[in-house]
């Protein structure tokens, strides 16, 4: 790899001028782009031509195109394109090379003043996919693929986290669109904010399966930064094959799936006696054709870290009890040699438990815990029973057990004191211990049937059976009830049909079709009237349908126009049907949250050289939500109604330039609203007073940035790896409360953070350190209102990896 | 090319700039006319709001016109207000310990003037305040089981009386929940929840009685024929005849009768400090035939006329089908507790988040969240029985409390 890394440093110096005029051409576009979001136009004679992947037939951007024996080339832009202008009159060999690709050599001959075009497709190269390296720039045909869909995406390519010790969440916060709001440290309760929808309206997948459990006992957090191979963020539509429900937001975690055998061990040490580490180890049993990964990950943190009091003046408050604790595992079977391009089998192991810190009271006993474990086969085949047939399955049986323990007789004073307590525990008005089921099954079926060249036909079937059973013998002792061990099913089914077509080269549309049904049935407990043991016999059945269309259109040279629009539903989860039997109402009759979303988006991409690159993109987009669920309290007790509606439009850009091999800059900027669309007050005719404005606690702008350098043997030597990056983020005011008078007391504060962090890797990247300090002025950080943030952190992590970069 | 490339980019550019401009900012540019006559609590949360607000309302305002959030300030979800003299006091609930004074404005409007904060625990439960004169308060802090005495003038705390004993809770746990307060003849009726489960009370009504000179209590007296004696100050009155009535609102119906549990009104009489055995007004048994279905479920909120007349709500069950925001479910009632008997009053049906009553001279006012006829403040004349078909204002959200400046 090192070979492979100097030699191309020395090609690079041969190329210095072309490559400092094409940056010149950078400079003048990313002004032209900025202002006015001109063309950048190629030209000239000499040879033209696209190239795509032969698998779809997809444009394959960042694609290398070299005359052989020179130093001249040109890389493809987004819609596959590339020119060589200017060439002499002659015979060439222009070689095409990608990464994960493999490479082709096509001969030419040029007769004087005429241009030749040489359109080509390649075939993907699983050896070369193992060996990837880090010397070229170029983006990998995942990303690119996912980024150039007709829907708006972000994505994070895994390899720029795979040494820093934060959170997801942190590197997340940073992209257009999305805003974490937290309210604590490690471990805490964290809400993903994309485009102003949050909690069950932002569906989070890893690998493709949904991730959000009921109890939220595991959460995005806690899948570990360096198994992570790329972060895809779906803003407003969700492509078919997902299958799930939603309003159009979803976050899809996709981790790491070498081909080849590694190791890797890392541990990270952070501020308030944070640790996390882990372990994973991939082998190849050649007799059984059998891959075998294991992993084995651990998290702890104390979160001790003194915030003031948002509810008594001058009062400051050492959390002191606030620690997060977790073990994760995994064990999968990859079996190499069967009918199946994939045949996997993964069994992952969850347990976690966290204490719960007080802001308004000094909570000091009560604490949560779960465990969760998971049976996740996967197969997938192209051209599975005829040629034309492409299939993927996945399936997913878990079971997780959820605990609350919250008994105390007692309630404490941040004096240290204590009182008696009027009911037991501290968090609500009884005592939980309580032991709550949860079996879920699912599966994703997802057939993809080729009609022609540039014809797919997609059915996707998404299934999902949940059953819960709640348990709190002490809620129910205490309230002389005998709620427990009754248990309620709900199901859903996903189907959608789906035409993906590609039209005279330069337009792809995506038209979707798709039914929801959902039903629930069971057992459940009618609190309506406290100590009531009547129990509710659910049994209730609905079907929607919904509808998408997503296009894309190279409309010139390395930019592309995405449209979508859709017509979508989230069904309501199980817990929000049937309640906690404890203080949450059941309401069988809550219908599904509906959306109408549009997305209007534009892109530029273009490479100048292989290290050189500019990206912009844009979207504005406009999403109608009606129906949105709502919990609502009377009398102590709470219940979901169907009571929101909102109108939530926005727009964002993104500007990402990798200057050089070394430079790399981004900065994006959203600005959206929620607005509150509810013409009267619920359950009344009279006209109501927040129609219009915008919806309380969301954010409504804000702006990131980023600095990025990387460089190999920077201290002399070989193999050595590193890197310095600063990033930063502005986000602006918000309020609690409607904007409905002129002084307003409660607001998010406006804020700026700043990160900056180093990596060092020695080895061939066998061996990383890094350190990073967020919030390096240690500003006062708030993204909910009251509950203060831990201010400046610092996290130092060590890797020791074989995994091929 | 060019042209359809910069025609896209003025595009989303255009649409960014009418986003910007497409929503409405604050709509109410309410004008003062004058002192103000009330001060609104008005709670968001069915709007999806975690805020309420206090909005000074002035006499012209008060017929048929709309409270304006303009001269509104922004407080936590919930809130409920005690007037004194030119004084509004905003109790923050669980949201806050923290006591916030408001003084009067001529131009209409209300101005933060003193706080006081009664406890470093901000659950505290700030509901009842109970003002002597202008040098002596008293606050109930529910969960911590602690009346705050203070001087609302200097807003300084002068002493805490300290109720979790055993001897002033049923079964001897030390915590009583002191709630609505009452003064006679020197001494604080203080009535408590003895809370189970909020909202549930344990069996039984009880009231700690506290002498006043030296603000020590000297007195727990329980009944059981009744639970959950008060929730609010304006739950226990003293009549012409000093008789002290409290309502008894047992867990707002929801533990069965079966379990013990009877909402109604008992009685102190003039110069005793036990519950009056002779008087029970029994709503939970009781039937009455101008309400739907004869029965009530509980019996909540008063404000006391005269001569034993009283105005309530009631929530009767055979309107409700367990939607708590579209259900209308409360009558506004007239409640004669001489004779034990329930009117309802000709005004609409409201739910069971807006249910305030406060008195302007003859006037009942009756904070309602209708199907048809509106949100806000309607009127029913206690003298002639005339009642508003229309909010004599109209209010943003729930009302939850009304402070009237005499």
């Amino acid at each position: 790899m090192n070979t492979h890394m100097n030699t191309q440093a020395k090609t690079d110096r041969k190329v210095g001028s072309r490559a400092r005029a094409a940056q010149r051409r950078a400079l003048r576009s990313l002004a032209v782009t900025a202002a006015a979001c001109l063309p950048l136009l190629a030209g000239g004679q000499g040879v033209t031509g696209r190239v795509a992947g032969c698998a779809d037939y997809r444009p394959l951007a960042g694609v290398s195109v070299r005359v052989d024996g020179t130093n001249v080339g040109a890389v493809t832009g987004s819609d596959g394109r590339y020119s060589l202008p200017e060439l002499e009159a002659g015979s060439y060999k222009l070689v095409f090379s990608f990464t994960g690709m493999k490479s082709e050599a096509k001969a030419v001959n040029l007769t004087a003043g005429k241009t030749r075009t040489v359109n080509l497709c390649m075939e993907e190269d699983m050896v070369a996919l193992s060996e990837v390296t880090v010397e070229a720039r170029r983006e990998r045909k995942e990303l690119t693929e996912a980024r150039q869909q007709g829907v708006p995406v972000s994505m994070i390519d895994g390899k720029m986290l795979a040494g820093r010790g934060t959170s997801i969440a942190e590197v997340i916060n940073h992209q257009t669109g999305v805003k974490l709001r937290r309210v604590g440290a490690v471990g805490s309760e964290t809400k993903v904010n994309v485009r102003g929808l949050e909690g069950n309206r932002v569906q989070i997948y890893m690998d493709g399966k949904p991730l959000n459990t009921p109890d939220g006992s595991f959460n995005i957090n806690d899948i570990p930064l360096q198994y992570i191979d790329r972060i895809e963020i779906y803003k407003g539509i969700v492509p078919p094959e997902f299958g799930g429900d939603g309003l159009g937001s979803a976050i899809n975690v996709v981790t790491i799936d070498a081909e080849e055998a590694f190791y890797d061990i890392s541990y990270s040490i952070g501020s308030y006696g944070a640790h996390e580490g882990g372990v994973l180890y991939k082998h190849y049993f050649p007799k059984s054709k059998m891959m075998m990964t294991t992993m084995y990950g651990f998290g702890y943190a104390e979160n001790d870290y003194t915030m003031e009091s948002p509810y008594v003046e001058g009062l400051t408050i050492k959390r002191d009890h606030d620690r997060f604790r977790k073990h994760l595992g995994a064990v999968t079977f990859d079996f190499r040699n069967t009918y199946f391009d994939e045949c996997e089998v993964e069994i992952p192991f969850f347990y976690s438990d966290r204490q719960l810190q007080g802001i308004r009271t000094d909570i000091q006993h009560a604490e949560t815990s779960g465990w969760m474990t998971v049976f996740t086969p996967k197969l997938t085949k192209e051209h599975f029973l005829t040629d034309r047939l492409d299939m993927r399955f996945y399936g997913f049986a878990g079971y997780s057990v959820a605990h609350l323990n919250d008994t105390s007789s007692y309630l404490y004073n941040f004096d240290g004191t204590r009182l008696p307590n009027s009911y037991r525990g501290e968090l609500g008005s009884i005592p939980n211990l309580s032991n709550d089921k949860l079996q879920d099954y699912r599966y994703t079926l997802n057939l993809k049937y080729r009609l022609s060249e540039h014809t797919r036909v997609n059915l996707n079937n998404d299934f999902r059976f949940v059953t819960t059973e709640f348990n709190d013998p002490e809620a129910d002792r205490y309230k002389q009830t005998n709620f427990s061990g009754y248990s309620a099913n709900v199901t859903g089914v996903i189907t959608s049909l789906n035409i993906e077509q590609r039209l005279w080269n330069r337009l792809t549309t995506l038209l979707t079709a798709r039914n929801y049904f959902y039903g629930v049935k069971g057992q459940t407990v009618d609190l309506t009237y406290g100590m009531s043991t009547d129990v509710i016999h659910a049994n209730e059945r609905k079907s929607v349908w919904g509808y998408s269309l997503a296009a894309k259109y190279d409309f010139a040279p390395s930019w592309l126009l995405k449209l979508a629009m859709e017509h979508n539903y989230r069904l309501p989860r199980s817990e929000e049907l049937l309640g906690d039997r404890v203080k949450i109402v059941s309401n069988t009759r809550l219908r599904p949250e509906q959306a109408d979303n549009f997305n209007l988006g534009v892109m530029f991409d273009r490479y100048y050289n292989n290290f050189s690159r500019l990206q912009f993109e844009s979207n504005v987009y406009l999403m109608n939500v009606t129906d949105m669920m709502m919990l609502r309290s009377s009398n102590g007790f709470l219940s979901n109604y169907n009571l929101g509606k909102a109108q939530l439009y926005g727009a964002d850009a993104e500007l990402k330039w990798d200057v050089n091999r070394e430079w790399f800059v981004m900065l994006n900027a959203t600005y959206q609203k929620s607005i509150d669309r509810m013409r009267y007050m619920p359950g009344s005719n009279t006209p109501s007073v927040t129609y219009g404005l915008q919806m309380p606690h969301i954010p409504i702008f804000f702006v990131n940035w980023s600095a990025d350098y990387r460089r190999d043997n920077l201290f002399g030597g070989r193999g050595q790896y590193s890197r310095f990056y600063y990033e930063g983020g502005y986000t602006d005011k918000y309020y609690y409360g409607y904007s409905l008078t002129p002084t307003q007391s409660y607001a998010i504060p406006k804020s700026v953070v700043h990160t900056v962090g180093t990596e060092y890797a020695i080895l061939n990247r066998r061996v990383l350190f890094s350190l990073e300090c967020h919030n390096i002025f240690d500003t006062k950080e708030l993204t909910n209102l009251n509950y203060p943030l831990a201010g400046r952190t610092v996290q130092a992590k060590v890797r020791i990896t074989t995994l091929k970069w | 090319m060019k042209k359809a490339n910069l025609a896209v980019g003025m595009m989303l550019t255009a649409a960014a700039s009418c986003f910007v401009a497409c929503d409405k900012e604050n709509p109410d540019g309410g004008k003062t006319t004058g002192k103000a006559k009330l001060v609104l609590a008005c709670d968001m949360a069915v709007n999806g709001s975690d805020v309420g607000y206090l909005i000074p309302v002035t006499e012209d305002e008060l017929k048929g016109g709309t409270a304006a959030l303009s001269r509104a300030h922004e407080v936590y979800s919930n809130p409920y207000v005690e007037r004194w003299k030119n004084w509004v006091f905003h109790l923050p609930t669980f949201n806050e310990s923290t006591l916030y004074r408001y003084a009067r404005q001529d131009d209409g409007t209300l101005v933060q003037d003193g706080s006081a904060l009664l406890s470093s625990n901000a659950g505290a439960g700030l509901f009842n305040m109970l003002i002597l004169s202008d040098t002596k308060a008293y606050v109930s802090l529910t969960l911590i089981n602690k009346i705050v005495v203070l001087n609302p003038s200097t807003m300084t705390v002068t002493k805490e009386i300290d109720l979790a004993k055993p001897e002033f809770s049923f079964d001897g746990e030390a915590t009583p929940n002191p709630a609505g307060m009452v003064y006679r003849d020197g001494k604080v009726f203080v009535g408590c929840f003895e809370l189970a489960d909020m909202p549930v009370c344990n069996n039984g009504a009880y009231v700690i009685v506290i002498d006043e000179a030296t603000d020590t209590p000297e007195k727990f007296i329980s009944d059981a024929r009744a639970t959950s004696a008060s929730f609010f100050d304006n739950e226990m009155f003293v009549d012409e005849k000093g008789d002290i009535y409290i309502t008894c609102w047992a867990s707002y119906g929801y533990v069965p009768a079966e379990y013990g549990q009877k909402g109604g009104f008992l009685r102190i009489k003039k110069g005793q400090t036990d519950f009056d055995p002779d008087y029970f007004f029994n709503i939970t048994d009781g039937n009455f035939p101008d309400i739907e279905g004869g029965k009530l479920q509980y019996v909540a909120s008063m404000e006391y006329a005269d001569n034993g007349i009283a105005y309530a709500f009631g929530m009767c069950p055979a309107f409700s089908t367990g939607d708590w925001v579209n259900d209308k479910t409360h009558y506004s009632l007239k409640i004669d507790w001489y004779n034990q008997t329930i009117t309802p009053l000709p005004l609409p049906l409201t739910n069971g988040y807006s249910c305030s009553i406060s008195k302007l001279g003859d006037e009942i006012l009756f904070g309602l969240t209708t199907t048809s006829n509106g949100t806000g403040l309607f009127s029913y004349n206690h003298r002639t029985g005339e009642a508003s078909v229309a909010p004599i204002l109209n209010a943003p959200g729930t009302i939850a409390d009304v402070a009237v400046f005499e």
